[in-house]
């Protein structure tokens, strides 16, 4: 119980920490956004109510203050580029992000188990070498590429989807998770080859622990011991590394989005930035850190409910 | 569509961005509850769906308008082209560029050109319901007027007397009407930002920042004949390669392309297009203030050292018409073709006139390109080889559009600038920014004898005698090598096969009326 | 054993990779500006080994020279974000208390913020450009590296030599910089190299965005953003540049999962 209160207390720490990072990398710049928005025609009177309006004349410690709270009530204001709430911007497209990240969370699961076993079923043999081979290959190519490799092999050439044929899910749910599923492979695969590496060593490690050797002496086959046993044990220390695989997915769906024109939170990001829209990008980069966070901390506090023999770091 | 324009100076665009804040994203949907019949067009559509089909076409753009205030004089071109189908004027252009009366019911030109009388058109309704007067487009063009709109500064009185439009200029001036396209809005009305009400052939039923804008029909459509669709859907899509993915996979039915080698890759079963021109001129523009370029010598020798024939052909497929002036060729009266090979790229002589100039051994050049303009990052491409050659090392400084808009065109603090221009079908509207004193004179051009010619052709009454002034206007620009223009841009419009009765006019607009789907 | 070969293959491709680029810089095949319409969007062949592209433009010239750009950025932002973990790792691990409480809650802040972002949130605050890569990409790296650094440091401040040195009166400057930096530099070399590999996979992502280098300079991540809207018709366009960041990422995770293998073995 103390460590998991140790634990929400560190996240808030953190939390609190990352905000007052991007607000300060926000604020530290030269230069007065009311004049910015203006450009060069403002007067001096236009200026001053700007300035009034968008709250920059006032402390810094005030303005981080209100910024904090709105991240919570949704007070946001206005983003410089599309004059619509902040939130609403946001609110739009998290559902779309959300599915994605969440149909490639399943599918790293899906690739990797499977891979994993069959891998350290025989150390060295000719599946673990394939396996590990592929494992390299997937943690060095970029998501964007394989992303492009998919439109042009499954999409142009194959035409198993039709690329940019996005469905919003308002419209069809169905369609909308279909479209998503290539994509979502895209951001699967390095997390895949991550999460294969890291459970095929502990299953190895677990194959030549003590009650292994007592369960085949008993006459059990292998694969009863792997997946009975040896996987049992070797699944805590792999979902330490859920937490590494939100933030993967979460990074790699800011590119997918713009590999497969998808209207999400990434895309959103990326022009906010090409636009300069400050206010937007700040807070869109908090609020995908926070997810981050709070998601890692979940893992670790679950564990350690599982598992209180974990220590927490 | 991607192409910027301006009408007007120093309407900073950022000025109505800021002061329309809608409460949310999905509150700025343009249906009025105080209006008499509130938001007939959408429901009327949506229970249409029951018995037939919408008949709506969904519209592929990657820029998304600065604004849907149509007396917002800082809007782009690709925004203005979404607005032409939401607002009207007096008058209003028709395929062949001829002015036709629009919200007036014609238009009487007196005393030689200083006075303009238009009898409104009776029975015009607002997308609101109100029954249009002449007091709205009286209070629609005095707001115009103050913006800054180009040519409107010429006005004196604006009044209205019963049914009809009495306007007054300060001098006279035969080319006046083409400044009366601005849209009329409802008197009084003043949250057009947010939603926007006009007399077109739709209305705007909703703006999703980053996604759509929403156009249905409107019924009560002076022009009972038209629209034809019943919704059209501009979907914003982030750049062009976007763009054709969207077209390919079918979720937009149509789009402005630009690229010919994306053209190549739609199938053509599926879709027609109309080759179109752009109606503006693509320009290296050249700050005439900033240190080599303020010499004439140095422009003359860039000039020489770009080839026109070489752009088009490189990066866009052969696809082009040059142009040596401001004036878009579509304008023939006016564009003056002499000038367009005024300078053969000539590698020798722009070296010798560089050495003339000081500048032997070249000189660091930047090209500053808003990055999302595909075709002007590869013109640029293309330009910074040819500039090799003379020796100047030329680079692309990449900004955003915001940026392009504060630093190059509002604050000039750059070197040169690749952008497209676009005017109206009144000549001045592409010379009038070369004047010296003009606000949105934004390659700082300072040339007396210039000045004289414009005013001298903007002033007579005479067409042979304006034809004349702005041919030496436009020497004046060509032999001082102002800038270098190079060309006005083909585009494609395509469209999916069920789609037919798209027309192209000599502007920068795209007009959805007249297309039906089968 | 598997490991040695590993490591074998990897520095032979990055050697060839390395080699190649360095060669850019004093002969390329065709000029990598020069434009040709006659010869655009030809399929790879003898003359035009990876093909060209929609100006005509020699798709391998263009690869080579982009890898000196790449690398260049790559190693710059390890060699920034190696000297500032070192400088914090060092000093959290050595002094300890609420410094290295301070310095290790702020990294991990700065390594919640997952993968891109971070170098996203720069690249909006700076200008477009060579210099911003770098620095968007080195705060990446520092975070990692004051963390394998500290840890380090803990370890070497525990062994007698150090505890020697500071009975002798030894300046703890002195004993950082002389005794204990020196035997940390051969555990950091598989980190190293495993950033770098990470760094050439960002400063792609980042140019693929448009966010990092500029053209006309060639960058891979950029050609393959462009060579997009080609890919039914030359597919190879995109395919070039894209093979070859993963065989540069492949050869440099082959290295450095080779040495922390030599280096635990």
């Amino acid at each position: 119980m103390k460590a998991i209160l140790k634990r929400i207390g560190i996240t808030v720490l953190t939390l609190l920490l990352v905000s007052l990072l991007a607000f300060t990398a926000f604020h530290i710049l030269p230069g007065d956004p009311a004049s910015l928005i203006l450009g060069t025609e403002g007067t001096p009177e236009q200026l001053e109510a700007l300035r009034e309006e968008l709250g920059v004349n006032r402390p810094l410690w005030q303005q981080y203050f209100s910024w904090i709270s709105g991240l919570f009530t949704g007070q946001l204001g206005n983003s410089i580029r599309y004059h619509t709430p902040i939130t609403a911007l946001i609110a739009d497209r998290l559902p779309i992000t959300f599915t994605l990240s969440v149909l490639a969370i399943i599918l790293v699961l899906i690739i990797s188990f499977p891979l994993a076993l069959l891998a350290a079923r025989k150390e060295n043999g000719i599946i673990d070498k394939v396996v590990s081979a592929g494992n390299i290959l997937g943690m060095s190519t970029p998501d964007f590429f394989t992303g492009i490799v998919f439109i042009w092999l499954f999409g142009l050439v194959l035409k198993w989807f039709t690329p940019g044929k996005y469905i919003g899910y308002q419209e069809n749910i169905g369609e909308f998770v279909q479209y998503l599923i290539f994509p979502a492979l895209a951001i699967a695969i390095p997390a895949s080859a991550m999460v294969t590496h890291f459970l095929r060593s502990s299953l190895i490690q677990e194959l030549q622990a003590d009650y292994v050797r007592t369960a085949y002496s008993r006459g059990a086959s292998k694969g009863w011991v792997l997946t009975r046993h040896a996987l049992k044990n070797a699944m805590l220390p792999a979902v330490t590394m859920l937490g590494i695989i939100v933030g993967s997915v979460f990074s790699g769906s800011i590119i997918i989005e713009k590999v497969f024109t998808i209207p999400g939170v990434g895309q959103l990001l990326i022009s906010s930035i090409t636009s300069r829209d400050l206010p937007l990008v700040q807070t869109l980069v908090v609020y995908i850190a926070g997810i981050v966070v709070i998601a890692n901390s979940l893992v670790d506090i679950v564990i350690q409910i599982i598992d209180p023999r974990i220590r927490i770091k | 569509m991607k192409k910027l324009s301006f009408i007007l100076v120093f309407a900073t665009l950022f000025t109505l961005v800021l002061t329309a804040c809608s409460p949310s994203a999905q509150e700025s949907k343009a249906s009025t509850p105080e209006s008499e019949k509130p938001s007939s067009q959408a429901e009327t559509v949506s229970s249409d769906t029951t018995t037939e089909e919408v008949k709506e076409l969904r519209w592929g753009s990657t820029t998304e308008p600065v604004t849907l205030d149509p007396l917002n004089a800082g809007n782009s071109a690709d925004g203005r082209s979404i607005l032409f189908n939401v607002f009207e004027g007096l008058v209003k252009p028709d395929t062949d560029g001829n002015l036709q009366p629009a919200l007036a019911e014609s238009y009487q030109v007196e005393e030689g050109g200083l006075k303009y009388t238009f009898p409104i058109r009776t029975g015009v309704k607002f997308h609101n319901g109100a029954t249009l007067t002449a007091e709205d487009v009286v209070y629609s063009l005095e707001i115009a007027k103050e913006q800054g709109f180009t040519g409107l500064d010429q006005i004196d009185t604006i009044i209205a007397d019963g049914n009809t439009v009495v306007i007054t200029l300060t001098a006279p001036d035969t080319y006046f009407l083409p400044f009366l396209t601005v849209g009329v809005v409802p008197k009084d009305y003043t949250d057009r930002e947010n939603k926007p009400i006009g007399t077109g052939p739709f209305s705007l039923e909703s703006y999703t920042p980053q996604q759509n804008i929403v156009l249905v029909k409107n019924k009560d459509y002076w022009n009972t004949e038209l629209p034809k669709l019943d919704k059209v859907t501009i979907q914003f899509v982030s750049d062009t390669n976007a763009l054709l993915t969207a077209v390919q996979g079918g979720n937009i039915d149509g789009a402005s392309i630009i690229d010919y080698s994306q053209l190549q890759q739609l199938d053509a079963n599926e879709y027609s297009y109309i080759e179109s021109q752009s109606a503006s001129v693509q320009l290296l523009a050249l700050n005439n203030s900033y240190g080599p370029l303020a010499d004439v010598k140095v422009r003359q020798a860039i000039s020489y050292a770009v080839d026109k024939t070489e752009i088009i052909d490189t990066a866009f497929y052969g696809f082009g018409t040059p142009s040596g002036t401001p004036i878009i060729p579509g304008l023939k009266t006016y564009f003056n073709s002499e000038v367009t090979d005024a300078y053969q790229a000539d590698i020798d002589k722009a070296k010798q006139l560089l050495t003339e100039a000081g500048y032997g051994d070249g000189f660091d050049l930047e090209i500053t390109v808003s990055s999302n303009y595909t075709m002007h990052l590869d013109t640029a491409q293309v330009i910074i080889n040819q500039l090799a050659k003379i020796g100047v090392n030329a680079t692309i400084a990449q900004v955003d559009w915001a940026t392009w808009l504060e630093q190059v065109y509002s604050g000039r603090q750059y070197q040169s600038t690749i952008i497209s221009i676009d005017g109206n079908l009144a000549p001045s509207s592409f010379l009038s920014r070369y004047r010296s004193d003009a606000k949105n004179n934004f390659i700082n051009f300072s040339n007396a004898e210039f000045d004289t010619q414009f005013d001298i052709g903007s002033a007579t009454l005479e067409e042979s005698e304006r034809i004349e002034a702005y041919n030496k206007a436009q020497q004046i620009l060509s032999d001082n090598a102002a800038s270098v223009y190079i060309q006005d841009i083909n585009s494609f419009n395509v469209l999916r096969k069920d789609f037919s009765g798209a027309v192209d006019y000599p502007l920068y607009v795209f007009d959805f009326s007249t297309i039906t789907k089968n | 054993m598997v490991k040695k070969k590993d490591l074998r293959i990897g520095i032979i491709i990055a050697s060839v990779i390395i080699l190649l680029s360095i060669i850019s810089v004093f002969y390329l095949p065709y000029d990598i500006n020069e434009m040709n319409t006659q010869e655009r969007f030809l399929p790879p062949s003898f003359t035009h080994w990876f093909g060209t592209d929609n100006f005509g433009r020699d798709i391998f010239s263009r690869v080579i020279a982009g890898a000196k750009y790449t690398l260049s950025v790559a190693f710059a932002s390890v060699f920034i974000g190696v000297t500032l973990g070192a400088l914090l790792g060092l000093t959290a691990g050595y002094f300890g208390g609420i410094v290295s409480e301070i310095v290790m809650r702020v990294m991990d802040a700065l390594n919640s913020f997952p993968g891109i972002l971070l170098s996203l949130m720069m690249v909006a605050l700076l200008k477009n450009g060579q210099f911003t890569v770098i620095l968007a990409l080195s705060i990446l790296f520092v975070p990692f590296f004051t963390r394998i650094i500290r840890s380090g440091t803990l370890q070497q401040k525990s062994r007698d030599y150090v505890k020697i040195a500071q009975l002798q009166g030894v300046s703890s400057f002195r004993i950082i910089l002389v005794h204990i930096f020196p035997n940390l530099i051969p555990s950091l070399f598989s980190a190293v190299v495993i950033g770098f590999s990470n760094a050439i996979l960002s400063e792609a992502s980042l140019s693929y965005l448009g966010l990092g280098i500029q053209p006309p300079l060639p960058s891979w991540g950029r050609m393959l953003s462009e060579s997009q809207t080609f890919l039914l018709n030359a597919p190879w366009c995109a395919l070039a540049p894209g093979i070859v960041i993963v065989l540069t990422i492949v050869s440099f995770q082959l290295i450095g999962g080779g040495l922390s293998h030599e280096a635990s073995a």
